[in-house]
């Protein structure tokens, strides 16, 4: 299931052709090496861009966000083991 | 030249998304839903999902009753409208000649790309190589290939997922046979059990059925469903151009099942009315005709327009000018899309201020409530009346046409 974090993060990210991709991100006291984005996409919030980017870092499963209108980058969620229902 | 239409089908739509996004649903049984409750129903099931018997619009309990490890992936709405958009975008790239089908479907008529390629094979395999270097390789699609959009559709449930098959007019005779009445996008079972009434039980007996018999049945319908059972369709790929006029805004929805009554249908058009006030007013514009279009269970689009003598851009103004239209125009007794399109567009502030001290108000209230929710987020405020719409302001089925992402 995922977690919503919800927490700003600092990201490093890449730019090539035009197009923008984070390759870390530090939370937790940590940087985490992203190995993979997985999806991208794009939503608006009233007038502010989001650009989410669903990521892997080892095993784990993140969303970034970055709001275009506050040049700012969050961490939304993350993936989590979660119990199977019986 | 002859016609050769595409019909190109997602497979499992939001599960492929979702698994897409997240490696840790690859190879599993998910179900994407409104809500991760046991009251929730399934919106879309993985492939994974569908081998266990989990079906889209399953209530969440039943599905885990059938497949005891599903997982429960709350749906994004965000997610898949982007994703759509991007998908008509790479078909349209191959040809203007686009016709949304939902959210996940769409018919493509490619008549006039084909001379660049050696066969219509060719040409699909390099549509859905587009697709995976769009989205990467777990977001695939069924496609079929024929001349008409009957036939198209047909073809594309012959071989899911990932599939490809080409209905020639030299195969259809055959196909017709093995084929049952409700495989026939448009036929659904009232109407299968009116030509079961006729003793109609198969395709080729509709096919050879007198025309004057079906039309006493159906009405004008009557030649279009003995055309159907001959595998033919003359109805040509329509783009949505009523949503892409510059000059108009609008906004259409397609109902999911439970929505399909008239009474069901018109919290819905209120939806929709505020909507297109909404983005009248970010746009400073104020509209002079409104427009009401509906589809009905035979997926046949019709539409009557108002000009009601006013500029308008209050959503709650748009509504009951759609409901003075709706009375004119008729409803369907199933109406399966409905749309309000706001033309004869000018600048807000072209006109003079109102006078009325309750018009003020009105639209000082309407500025705030628009502030609020782009601060807070869609659906922050929201008038009490929309109450039985609410359960699709953000759903996973939503229907949106593409570029319509405010």
């Amino acid at each position: 299931m995922y977690k919503e974090v919800d927490k700003p993060v600092k990201v490093g990210v890449k730019f090539s052709s035009g197009e923008v991709e984070p390759v870390w991100f530090f939370w937790r006291e940590r940087k985490h090496e992203i190995d993979e984005v997985t999806l991208y996409h794009r939503s608006f919030r009233g007038e502010a861009p989001l650009h989410h980017f669903s990521v892997t870092v080892g095993d784990d499963v993140f969303q970034l966000t970055f709001d275009g209108k506050k040049l700012s980058w969050r961490l939304d969620k993350l993936w989590v083991k979660g119990r199977r229902p019986r | 030249m002859s016609r050769t239409v595409l019909h190109i089908d997602m497979d499992s739509y939001f599960a492929s998304v979702e698994q897409q996004a997240n490696p840790k649903l690859r190879g599993e049984p998910i179900v994407v839903t409104g809500k991760p409750t046991i009251k929730s129903v399934v919106a879309a099931a993985s492939k994974e999902a569908k081998e266990y018997g989990v079906e889209s619009a399953m209530s969440t309990w039943e599905a885990r009753k059938k497949c005891p490890g599903l997982m429960l992936v709350p749906g994004d709405p965000d997610k898949y409208e982007w994703v759509t958009n991007k998908f008509f975008e790479v078909l349209r790239s191959y040809s203007p000649r686009l016709e949304p089908f939902g959210v996940d479907e769409a018919y493509l008529d490619v008549t006039g790309k084909l001379e660049e390629f050696e066969s219509p094979i060719e040409l699909v395999e390099e549509i859905k190589g587009d697709l995976a270097e769009e989205f990467g390789d777990r977001i695939t699609c069924s496609v079929g290939i024929a001349r008409n959009k009957l036939m198209a559709k047909l073809a594309s449930d012959m071989d899911k997922p990932d599939g490809m098959t080409w209905i020639g007019d030299e195969d259809i005779p055959e196909v017709l046979e093995e084929i049952s009445l409700t495989d026939l996008c448009g036929i659904g079972s009232r109407t299968e059990r009116r030509l079961n009434r006729l003793g109609i039980e198969s395709v080729p007996e509709l096919g050879d059925f007198p025309e004057k018999e079906l039309k006493e049945e159906f009405g004008v319908d009557g030649a279009r469903l003995k055309m159907m059972g001959q595998g033919k369709d003359p109805s040509r790929v329509l783009p949505a151009s009523y949503e892409e006029e510059v000059k108009s805004v609008g906004n259409s929805l397609s109902l999911p099942e439970y929505k399909r009554t008239p009474r069901k249908a018109i919290p819905v058009l209120f939806k929709l009315a505020q909507k297109v006030g909404y983005r009248l007013r970010k746009r400073g514009l104020v509209a002079g005709t409104l427009k009401l279009i509906v589809r009905d269970g035979e997926f046949e689009v019709k539409g009557k327009q108002l000009t009601p003598g006013r500029y308008v851009d209050d959503g709650n103004l748009i509504y009951s000018i759609a409901l003075e239209i709706k009375e004119e125009l008729g409803f369907p007794a199933t109406p399966t899309m409905v749309g309000i399109r706001a033309s004869k567009l000018r600048p807000k502030d072209s006109l003079s201020r109102p006078l009325l001290p309750d018009r003020r108000k009105r639209e000082k209230l309407l500025r705030v409530m628009d502030e609020v929710n782009e601060e807070y987020g869609k659906g922050t405020l929201y008038f009490a009346a929309r109450s039985g719409s609410e359960d699709l302001l953000p759903s996973v089925g939503e229907f949106k046409r593409p570029g319509d992402l405010n």
